[in-house]
């Protein structure tokens, strides 16, 4: 075989990684959305632009501190596993968090945050941007804080599928709308 | 011998000598006489090569900046968020520009007709898609905003373009990306930063196949200068953690040190600055490193903690691989009694003395510094003037000079003092300007 065809063949390899990395994504976030179970988070306020991936509303999490069931305290940014559950008023709440992998339960993939301490953990979310068409983000932004702030309503929520640990957004919720929805009235 | 601008004369008059031969204006032999007198055809023909050489990296910039121009114009037209397009429709244009451009490039691979040209373009456009493609998944799928996972995936998939497309720019982006990567990771995950070293040396290979055959080719040119500038960021990623923030001194002294000899060594004929990446931003890094380090501040609160720099694998390895290697090349300098390379080659040596020395040394340490760029700024000078070389007589009186206005503004050193030293350097510099004049004269 010539050089050229071999490189030529080496490359359909490297393309072949190239589509197959987005693929095996889309298929883990497909799947999740299909077949995880869908919690409702309850969100809290927090400007939202990414060059790359677009305008998006800034997505905050009101878990709060969750038992830590490990001798050494998390470091910051550090992977843990958090299982999750539905509370008694319909909203997801964390009951434990580990730097191992639950065998079983629902439990969901992220980071340590800021203020771990000996028996507690923040369960810093993956999630934490929806993403929206450009001109109706600035709108949804308005829609959402009305709707998240202190003295507002605080009826926005975000219902995420969980699967695996891997989480994804279904859509976001403010009072019974859906976000974009809202933002266009 | 004509000079470099009577080339088109030359040029001119070997078209005319035949038609004057045949006309009796000229012989054959003075005709002969002539052409060996301007011997232009070579030249002319170099000349004639040069403008095609020049077309042709015309045609590469152009044929880059239309794919960066396209691959940016789908990226934002991706970002603008269609949110009428079911997920399917999503995942469907997230890859068919990426499909589309690895289809371009497998076909001139398949069938060897990749010019430079579209190599360069094809390439860029490729590596843009794969980020696109990224970029749409995040967007569809809502999500979170880790910013240094994206960078890093998107670096990683897009490197084998570049090795197997032979294109420089992918590889250029790869460098600006680890950099941009580094500085995207979150505090608490600084440490991880350390990876950068391996993840730049990734890119090292290519380097080498391009620079085999003429390491003053553009292309191996242009990636050391992206390597050795993303470099310089890296240093800085190696040291940010507070456990390791006090060695940035020593790390960035050995850095420079290691460029300017590494570029002494193995890349000594180039014509220009911009054949001599290495040298340039050594020679630069280091002159500025040792002016900064001729003021109080950074001497003022040295804490070294060298317990701490076990905490993470790499971490050693980050802040003593440049020491350790600059040392290597530096004695292998002094072997072969490369000056320069000795006199560049000792600043990381000083800068661990002077860390070693115990706290409330700081004058001291100051007081070498001090003498170390005075004593390099002359001995410049003195090999400038010796070897009649311009540009070493101006690059010891542009150290010596910037020197002089670091102390001016000082105002640890007292006024005495200071214009003592004023008085003493300006009346070098007078002799000096007096002897090179005289000289200058005496020469026949």
């Amino acid at each position: 075989m010539t050089r050229p065809r071999l490189l030529a063949l080496v490359f359909l390899l490297v393309a072949l990684v190239q589509l197959a990395l987005p693929a095996m994504r889309i298929r883990a976030y497909e799947q999740t959305l299909r077949d995880g179970k869908a919690f409702k988070f309850r969100t809290a306020p927090v400007d939202p632009y990414d060059a790359f991936r677009g305008r998006y509303v800034a997505l905050r999490f009101e878990t709060g501190d969750t038992a830590w069931s490990e001798k050494e305290t998390a470091n910051y940014g550090q992977k843990i596993f958090a299982l999750v559950e539905t509370g008694p008023d319909g909203f997801a709440r964390f009951t434990s968090a580990s730097s191992k992998r639950p065998t079983g339960g629902d439990y969901l993939e992220a980071k340590s945050g800021y203020g771990a301490g000996d028996k507690h953990v923040r369960v810093e979310v993956p999630f934490d941007r929806f993403y929206m068409a450009e001109k109706l983000a600035p709108k949804a932004e308005q829609v959402y804080r009305a709707h998240s702030a202190n003295r507002g309503e605080r009826d926005a929520c975000a219902i995420v599928r969980i699967r695996d640990g891997l989480g994804v957004i279904e859509q976001v919720f403010v009072g019974d709308q859906p976000l974009a929805e809202a933002a266009r009235q | 011998m004509p000079a470099g601008n009577d080339q088109p004369h030359a040029a001119w008059l070997h078209g005319e000598l035949p038609g004057w031969v045949q006309d009796g204006v000229l012989t054959g032999d003075a005709a002969q006489l002539l052409r060996a007198r301007y011997p232009a055809v070579a030249d002319a023909d170099a000349m004639l090569q040069r403008q095609a050489r020049s077309t042709h990296w015309a045609m590469v910039l152009f044929g880059i900046l239309g794919a960066v121009l396209i691959g940016g114009g789908i990226i934002l037209l991706l970002a603008h968020n269609w949110d009428q397009l079911s997920r399917p429709a999503r995942v469907a244009v997230a890859f068919a520009p990426l499909v589309l451009s690895q289809a371009l490039a497998f076909w001139m691979l398949w069938t060897d007709r990749g010019t430079t040209v579209w190599r360069e373009t094809t390439g860029t456009f490729l590596a843009l898609m794969v980020g696109a493609c990224l970029a749409l998944i995040s967007q569809t799928y809502n999500l979170g905003g880790d910013f240094a996972e994206f960078m890093l995936v998107w670096t990683l998939l897009s490197l084998p373009v570049a090795y197997l497309l032979r294109a420089t720019l992918p590889a250029i982006w790869f460098c600006v990306a680890t950099v941009i990567w580094g500085f995207s990771m979150e505090w608490g995950e600084r440490a991880s930063a350390l990876w950068f070293w391996p993840l730049l040396a990734l890119v090292l290979p290519l380097w080498w196949i391009e620079g085999r055959q003429n390491r003053y080719h553009p292309r191996p040119v242009l990636l050391g200068w992206a390597a050795a500038g993303a470099g310089c960021f890296g240093v800085a990623f190696s040291c940010v953690r507070e456990w390791r923030g006090h060695h940035w001194m020593l790390a960035y002294a050995s850095w420079y040190a290691f460029l300017y000899i590494a570029g002494r060594r193995w890349f000594p004929e180039g014509r220009t600055i911009w054949h001599r990446p290495f040298q340039f931003i050594g020679v630069i890094g280091s002159a500025t490193m040792a002016l900064m380090l001729t003021f109080d501040w950074p001497w003022r609160e040295l804490h070294l903690n060298a317990a701490a720099l076990t905490s993470h694998p790499l971490a050693w390895l980050a802040v003593f691989m440049w020491p350790v290697l600059a040392a290597l090349l530096w004695i292998e300098s002094l072997w072969r009694r490369d000056l320069p390379a000795a006199v560049v080659g000792a600043f990381p040596g000083l800068v661990a003395v002077a860390m070693s020395l115990p706290p409330g040394s700081a004058r001291s340490v100051q007081a070498l510094f001090n003498f170390y760029v005075f004593a390099t700024g002359v001995a410049l000078l003195v090999l400038g003037v010796r070897r009649h070389q311009l540009g070493t007589v101006n690059g010891g009186m542009l150290i010596l000079s910037a020197l002089v206005l670091c102390r001016f503004f000082d105002s640890e050193m007292g006024f005495v003092l200071r214009g003592c030293v004023f008085i003493v350097l300006g009346a070098g510099f007078l002799i000096t300007n007096f002897l090179l004049l005289r000289r200058k004269r005496a020469a026949p």
